[in-house]
């Protein structure tokens, strides 16, 4: 099977400081996989690059066998860490607006899971609270059939409920075609749902193995594990 | 994907360039309703003061209005690209040029149609006073003097209008490009991006009045012989398609550097 | 049936132990249809993977059964499900003797403290 996601000797240094030095890496299709690390350590750089908004400093990275480009970005769902929508749409625009560029959106998924949330489509999304603003965000990222997704940091600033609901979201979209790339530092609600993690520490993969291996081999929680890591 | 790219950009910019261009168009409206009432009749004494006011008022809104239009334009490529949306715009499956002569397009038109907006608002403003009677008669005379001394060479007044026409367009094109590379190259200088785009533009700027002074040299030497006032049509001609090439090829040029900042040098933090 | 899930073990055998206990204790009635991979994944909250190993893991013990046409079904043997219960049943016995012996108590002590408890419930 080919990786759909694969870094080889990859180095990305920004003017003051090296945010990823030598990540070699190989991602497979089926797989929910947490990049976790703590802050600093390159899981949005990397997320970046995959995604096409930085290029490499050296070595090489590819999506589906090829670098990242135009080709790449219809294959790939990616959810930035900010609000990235233009604020003067209304929720319907921007369902319009994905289904106009994306051949593989699913707008009446989309257009169901707002209904569930109780959003207007005709709400404008000036007038949303960030919280709904970043669920009609991963709505949209969700409704894509993609084959490779990136999400950085979904449930960072959310409360509980949320966090709960965006989980759900990934399971119940799950393609065993396509890679699910969490990138996040709070572990323990994300865990059960993960298949592998990857560990980043300093710019470079420090670990990649499934959850469960973990657990059965340090006899804790992938958590308490990355806490023992790293310990400040 | 183009055709998308571009609806949306018209969409976007639309919002805000179309208020602006009807603004003027309504104000001239208004002036010309007031004036047709002859409103100011009301405070004599104060006629003319209101009449200059109104006058002065309509001539800065045009510009600030046209002003404004460019800089929705520029802002809007800053904003779109390189901020929150450019998460959006630069993950979307379309190459960096599409993104670019999308936006290039949109604002070709949207310069072409606050133009109108402009001689439409003037055009209300003007018909049938003696302001109008002035510039008909002042055309009149143009027209006479220009057969008089092009009636040897009259085929090349349509080349010239074509010129002139194409020029307006090309100049449109070239301006925005040279704004766009000036926002992609100022993107380099990390801590300043915005300071940094300031100075790339003035720096094309220069360059391109350095290669303009260079080319067109030869030109106005050429000019100062005699025997050339005989060609003057051909002449003029001449350095109106040479002025008109030297625009494309500046537009051209920017338009390569906006592109390979935005597909090699992406940087977005 | 709520899925509480311990941070310390692998998952996938907690969700093993899980189904196990539904089946045994008749939730999961022998011969009825055990829902897809993707619903109980999503029920219990976890990778759909590692609930499609657990299920794996229960098929290859002999308690579910895939049927080419209907998915899985929980099996009619009755006899290896009742076998499964008492393992299940020795499991906590084995515990429970063993913590009893840390606690100092004689097998006479055992058996009296059970029977009294026994005749209170």
């Amino acid at each position: 099977m080919e990786p759909i996601l694969e870094c080889r000797k990859l180095f990305k240094d920004y003017t003051s400081c090296r945010a990823l030095a030598g990540v070699d890496l190989s991602l497979y299709p089926g797989r929910i996989i947490g990049l976790l690390g703590p802050n600093g350590s390159g899981k949005s750089t990397l997320i970046k690059l995959a995604a096409g908004l930085l290029t490499p400093t050296s070595g090489e990275i590819f999506v589906a066998g090829k670098a990242p480009g135009a080709a790449t970005k219809s294959l790939v769902s990616y959810l930035p860490e900010r609000t990235y929508l233009p604020d003067w749409m209304t929720a319907q625009q921007v369902i319009d607006f994905f289904a106009d560029f994306y051949a593989d959106f699913d707008a009446q998924a989309a257009g169901d899971m707002l209904h569930r949330l109780n959003i207007l489509p005709g709400t404008k999304l000036k007038t949303m609270s960030k919280g709904t603003k970043e669920k009609v965000q991963l709505i949209l990222v969700m409704s894509r059939r993609a084959q490779l997704y990136l999400l950085d940091e979904p449930i960072g600033g959310v409360d509980p409920a949320a966090r709960d609901y965006i989980l759900q979201t990934i399971l119940t979209n799950y393609n065993p075609e396509a890679a699910v790339v969490i990138s996040t530092h709070l572990i323990g609600d994300v865990e059960k749902v993960l298949d592998q993690v990857v560990m980043l520490q300093n710019g470079q993969v420090m670990l990649c193995a499934t959850v469960d291996d973990i657990r059965a081999e340090h006899g804790c929680s992938v958590d308490t594990f990355f806490r023992e890591v790293f310990k400040c | 994907m183009l055709g998308k790219l571009l609806k949306y950009e018209l969409r976007a910019t639309g919002r805000q360039v179309l208020p602006l261009c009807g603004g003027m168009v309504a104000f001239a409206l208004l002036r010309r309703l007031l004036g047709l009432l002859q409103i100011t009749r009301a405070w004599p004494g104060l006629d003319d003061a209101l009449d200059s006011l109104g006058i002065g008022l309509f001539v800065l809104l045009l510009i600030v209005c046209t002003a404004a239009v460019v800089i929705v334009l520029i802002v809007r490529y800053y904003r779109n690209l390189y901020t929150d949306e450019g998460y959006l715009m630069n993950t979307l499956p379309v190459s960096p040029t599409q993104n670019l002569l999308a936006k290039t397009f949109a604002a070709v038109i949207w310069q072409a149609v606050s133009v109108l907006a402009l001689l439409l608002s003037v055009f209300i403003s003007v018909i049938d006073t003696h302001i109008w009677r002035q510039l008909l008669f002042g055309l009149a005379q143009m027209n006479i003097s220009l057969q008089h001394f092009l009636i040897l060479q009259q085929g090349y007044v349509p080349l010239i209008t074509i010129e002139t026409i194409l020029m307006i367009f090309v100049g449109a094109f070239a301006g925005m490009m040279q704004f766009y590379a000036a926002i992609s190259l100022g993107q380099f200088i990390r801590r300043h991006r915005v300071l940094g785009a300031v100075v790339f533009y003035f720096g094309l700027n220069f360059a391109f009045s350095i290669l303009s002074t260079l080319v067109m040299l030869p030109l106005g030497l050429i000019g100062n012989d005699v025997t050339t006032l005989n060609m003057l049509p051909q002449v003029l001609a001449l350095w109106f398609g040479i002025t008109l090439l030297l625009t494309l090829i500046e537009g051209i040029v920017c338009f390569v550097l906006a592109r390979w900042c935005l597909s090699k040098k992406l940087e977005l933090e | 049936m709520t899925w509480d899930l311990k941070s310390d073990r692998p998952i996938y055998l907690q969700l093993v132990e899980h189904l196990q206990l539904a089946i045994v204790s008749g939730r999961l009635p022998a011969g009825s249809r055990v829902p897809p991979v993707r619903e109980l994944a999503s029920q219990a909250a976890v990778n759909p993977n590692t609930m499609q190993k657990a299920l794996q893991e229960l098929e290859q013990s002999g308690l579910i059964q895939t049927q080419r046409t209907s998915g899985r079904i929980v099996t009619e043997d009755t006899d290896r499900i009742q076998a499964t219960r008492q393992q299940l049943a020795k499991n906590q016995l084995d515990a429970f003797f063993e913590q009893m012996q840390r606690l100092g108590c004689t097998r006479h002590e055992i058996l009296s403290l059970v029977e009294k408890e026994l005749s209170i419930v």
